[in-house]
């Protein structure tokens, strides 16, 4: 675990229609830069969809080694399926960590 | 409600970051290709929920992934059916077809081998049942 949230407000709960990705804005511990906001289409840190949608999309590649990529790969395929990523609210979403991200499924 | 500040910081626990994965870039540009090809579906037979721990905030999974694939099943053969079940003319000089059951001799004497129907240099085709290999001799 390398991403750990920092408001209470931010749950960690399925939607029951769409997967849900809570990680938007991350502050890196060691800096003080403050909050970085991805891009749109970023979907690694902390992404929550119930098991019929990770199965919708086939789950992970099975391709990838070492870091990064996969995340990408699992935006490009609810993508292809049509599954809209919801967000929380900006305020509640802040995380602080290092940049490795991780990615939980709750089912 | 506000929360007392030192509830809602956390400390990061720092790790090396693992090896880059340069080739992400290429996976990438095929992902949605490979969509029902690979992934969950290709390994979940492969993989048994060992021990399930359950805490207030976390739900440990413990899995065995398999790693001496006592699992693993090969795929019926019929999958691999259409495969052999071609002939290759593309491959071939003239493309004039003979049909041959078993594995024939050619004039030129090279040694041809096949692994699925296929046309030999001399316009021959040989047709096989089967996935075999077979070397072909000059005749007099």
């Amino acid at each position: 675990m390398d991403l750990i949230p920092e408001n209470d407000g931010n749950f960690y709960s399925c939607e029951p229609t769409h997967p849900k990705h809570t990680t938007i804005r991350i502050r890196q511990l060691s800096n003080t830069r403050g909050y970085t906001r991805y891009y749109e289409f970023l979907i690694g840190g902390v992404l929550l969809l119930t098991l019929d949608m990770y199965k919708a999309v086939n789950g992970f590649s099975n391709l990838y080694w070492g870091w990064g990529g996969e995340d990408d790969d699992l935006s490009l395929r609810l993508i292809q399926r049509r599954m809209c990523v919801v967000r929380p609210s900006y305020d509640s979403a802040t995380y602080a960590g290092k940049k490795t991200p991780i990615v939980y499924i709750y089912s | 409600m506000r929360f007392v500040v030192c509830f809602v910081h956390y400390l990061a626990l720092p790790h090396p970051r693992g090896q880059r994965n340069n080739a992400r870039f290429g996976l990438l540009t095929w992902a949605t290709i490979r969509l029902d090809t690979d992934g969950y579906a290709q390994i979940g037979s492969m993989i048994r929920i060992v021990n399930i721990r359950k805490t207030s905030t976390v739900t440990h999974l413990k899995l065995d992934v398999n790693g001496d694939q006592s699992l693993y099943k090969p795929p019926p053969v019929e999958k691999f059916q259409s495969l052999i079940d071609e002939t290759y003319y593309y491959i071939t000089t003239n493309g004039k077809p003979i049909n041959l059951t078993s594995p024939k001799t050619t004039t030129n004497g090279k040694t041809i081998n096949l692994t699925s129907p296929t046309t030999t240099t001399t316009g021959k085709t040989i047709n096989m049942t089967s996935s075999t290999t077979t070397t072909i001799s000059k005749t007099s």
